[in-house]
């Protein structure tokens, strides 16, 4: 049994900047899933992450005192987030990062999550290249891979 | 023949592929609408980018973009990727006709407004989509293309 299985949620974390745009915001009101990591909330420590562009909203807003990182989600509760993956493989994509070989995993449309965690790990990988916008850099800066233990949601060590 | 600027999927009744539905964790579709508009040049229905989903006014009816501004819109193409996939599971792919396969198996960055233009017709003749609209640009607006 892999050892992906059980994973509750497979997120990759942009770099400061966000420079190869895993996370900005498409046309016509279109917005990718988005989950934001561990931060304070009232002087209390939350160590759940939450998700959507409603809760970037509330931090912007100063409602939590201390953001947290932003992260593209790929998997959660145990299921795909297709516009996640769906959004990935195009950046990898722009970025230069798939080879030949990747291509039959790009066009998957429902990969696993270790075949997510997988793909993933090609944009924390090397530097990618976006001959349009002129990017260069790093496209991902990490994987959180989350688990649900007691209710809680704990990052798994990698 | 002179490409249109837009290519746009009205969905079926009720939407039953799901074409635009949102999707979890706070993704958000893109789509786009009529709107009227009234001044000293026109006064009528232009076409109009939305901005966040759902209209605010439910009397406008909104449609998925997959091509705009002549330019891809992804995340409208990838949406209509997948309820073409989820539509086509119950096909052999022998069964597959009409380039299904070809849009299907299409790796991202190479689709073309044929591509989006294909992907429109097909989604109609499964029923997934009640109509597909083509835009032009008039004196800077986006019109209804006449067939």
């Amino acid at each position: 049994m892999s050892a992906y299985n059980t994973l509750f949620g497979v997120l990759v974390v942009p770099p400061e900047g966000d420079g190869s745009l895993l996370l900005t915001p498409g046309a016509g009101g279109s917005l990718p899933p988005v989950a934001f990591g561990p931060f304070q909330r009232e002087g209390a420590f939350r160590s759940q992450w939450s998700i959507g562009w409603d809760t970037q909203m509330a931090c912007e807003k100063g409602v939590w005192a201390e953001g947290g990182e932003r992260a593209l989600l790929l998997w959660w509760d145990g299921k795909l987030v297709p516009e996640g993956w769906d959004r990935m493989r195009r950046v990898g994509w722009d970025c230069l990062l798939w080879d030949y070989i990747d291509r039959w995993e790009l066009n998957l449309h429902t990969p696993s999550a270790g075949e997510l965690v997988v793909a993933a790990k090609r944009l924390t990988g090397g530097p990618g290249r976006n001959l349009l916008t002129g990017f260069h850099g790093k496209v991902a800066s990490r994987i959180v891979l989350l688990d649900r233990v007691d209710d809680r949601l704990v990052e798994r060590a990698q | 023949m002179i490409p249109p600027v837009a290519v746009l999927v009205v969905p079926a009744a009720g939407d039953r592929g799901g074409l635009l539905t949102p999707g979890p964790c706070g993704a958000m579709l893109p789509w786009a609408q009529q709107v009227r508009v009234s001044g000293p040049s026109y006064t009528g229905l232009v076409w109009a980018a939305g901005s966040r989903w759902p209209p605010e006014d439910p009397r406008h009816v909104g449609v998925l973009p997959l091509w705009w501004d002549d330019a891809l819109v992804p995340e409208g193409w990838d949406r209509a990727r997948r309820v073409l996939a989820n539509r086509m599971r119950s096909f052999l792919p022998s069964d597959w006709s009409g380039g299904a396969g070809a849009l299907l198996d299409a790796s991202p960055g190479t689709e073309s407004i044929l591509d989006t233009a294909l992907m429109g017709r097909l989604l109609f003749e499964l029923g997934l989509a009640s109509g597909v609209v083509l835009l032009d640009r008039v004196d800077g607006r986006l019109v209804e293309r006449v067939p």
